[in-house]
């Protein structure tokens, strides 16, 4: 099944800037003019038809083509060899799996785009200081970027109208990163999932807080920085609803091999985190969702609340790892994601496939 | 720069074909559905919800599917087969 765009005759410059807020085709930011010429460019280099359907967009049922995808990203200022990376995302946007239906709904999570395996190299990933950016790469921000306003466009995931998030997520704009392969001592994160440590990935999470975490090496040791680690996820609040859960580590190189020189696998190290940590919620939402939770004091007895609260454990595979971020030798830094997802897989990964 | 074209990067929004409209008239002795998604919250409310719809309409018969989860819609196929066992369906979905 194909289907061809609309296309419109724009004057100037000038006028392109004007036309696209008056058109709504970006949340905010200008934009690069998706020009026919532009957009052939990317369809001609992953040689697929332009018109091919790659499945709808949630909240509006959008359906996404390759052309209006690679339009997106033409106006998020992608290069054609980005595309792949795009579209492994989408395959897993549109994947009825990981419904976006909790990131548009009050909580407003955002989407956070890791990308594993040796394209992060090829297309030049900045995957060392201030990884999550800015930091001038033109990989992590334009294909960040590129998933927004497909987002934006395709699946029509405008604040007020279809989407009710209350306060929605700075991240938004742009969430992606590469992971830093070079300095990690383990494989692609991807091979937790089945996929060849040699082949690309790219895993979707569905992203709500964003916390940094110091796990100060040099004074506390390695054993207390799983414990600092541990205890930064999950907070009543931050993890309100139950369902599956997902907390990704991202943790600096330095911090990665220390772990490693103590003789800890990336298996080994996420059944650590999982096993020190615990997810709290309160009961409000929580009855049959929460598996093996149980009431606990609450945690804030200076203000107590009317509600129960009750604890979970963590399990394994609810925690994903990943190397990333500046070299900081006997210092490690840690950016723990909580996943905003009360309904549906809280993340998938699909390899990239790329032109033959 | 000259004048140019851009394509439109906004998707078609998916829709599906609309079935006939039937007025039902009058509730009261109608055969009645109900889907209910069991969000835990609405648990007490929709039991009484429920009683007070069968009080008021008498249906003769009740068809009720609870759904597994709160997100994903019924399946088409199990909804397809309850439109054509009821009058009318009450619907409880939703977060």
């Amino acid at each position: 099944m194909t289907k061809s765009a609309q296309q419109f005759e724009i004057q100037s410059l000038d006028h392109f800037t004007e036309f696209v807020y008056e058109q709504g085709w970006t949340d905010g930011l200008p934009v690069f003019p998706p020009t026919r010429e532009a957009i052939q460019r990317m369809v001609d280099y992953i040689g697929r038809e332009r018109g091919e359907v790659l499945g709808s967009i949630y909240p509006g049922d959008g359906e996404a083509t390759i052309e209006n995808v690679a339009a997106n990203c033409v106006m998020a200022g992608c290069l054609p060899e980005y595309l792949p990376v795009v579209l492994a995302a989408i395959e897993s946007i549109v994947d009825p799996d990981l419904p976006l239906t909790t990131t548009q709904s009050t909580g407003a999570g955002a989407l956070c785009t890791i990308v594993t395996g040796p394209v992060v190299g090829t297309l030049g990933f900045r995957t060392r200081e201030w990884i999550f950016g800015p930091n001038g790469g033109r990989a992590n921000a334009t294909i960040g970027r590129a998933i927004r306003l497909i987002l934006w466009n395709i699946g029509r995931a405008h604040p007020g109208k279809l989407t009710k998030g209350t306060m929605g997520h700075p991240a938004s704009w742009s969430y992606c990163i590469g992971e830093e392969q070079e300095l990690s001592p383990w494989a692609p994160m991807h091979t937790d999932f089945g996929i060849d440590a040699a082949e690309s990935a790219v895993t979707v999470l569905k992203a709500g807080e964003h916390s940094q975490i110091a796990a100060p090496l040099n004074t506390v040791g390695l054993n207390e920085c799983i414990n600092i680690l541990a205890r930064g996820i999950g907070r009543p609040g931050v993890t309100s609803s139950g369902g599956k859960r997902a907390f990704l580590f991202v943790i600096n190189p330095s911090l990665a091999q220390a772990f490693a020189d103590a003789g800890y696998s990336r298996e080994k190290l996420r059944g650590a985190l999982a096993e020190r940590a615990f997810k709290y919620s309160y009961d409000w939402q929580n009855d049959s969702k929460q598996g093996n939770a149980v009431p606990v004091a609450d945690p804030y007895p200076q203000t107590p609340s009317e509600r129960q609260t009750m604890m979970a454990p963590v399990l394994p595979d609810e925690v994903l790892v990943c190397v990333g971020g500046g070299v900081a030798p006997r210092m490690g830094q840690c950016v723990a994601i909580s996943s905003r997802s009360s309904a549906g897989r809280p993340f998938l990964t699909k390899a990239v496939k790329f032109p033959q | 720069m000259n004048a140019f074209t851009v394509v439109s990067p906004l998707g078609e929004a998916r829709s599906e074909p609309h079935a006939e409209k039937k007025h039902l008239g009058s509730a009261i002795g109608r055969k009645a559905g109900f889907i209910w998604n069991q969000y835990p919250t609405t648990k007490d409310f929709w039991e009484q919800f429920e009683n007070a719809i069968t009080l008021l309409g008498k249906p003769p018969e009740v068809q009720r599917v609870y759904k597994k989860n709160t997100w994903m819609p019924l399946e088409k196929d199990r909804f397809i087969e309850l439109t054509a066992q009821v009058d009318y369906l009450v619907v409880g979905v939703g977060a």
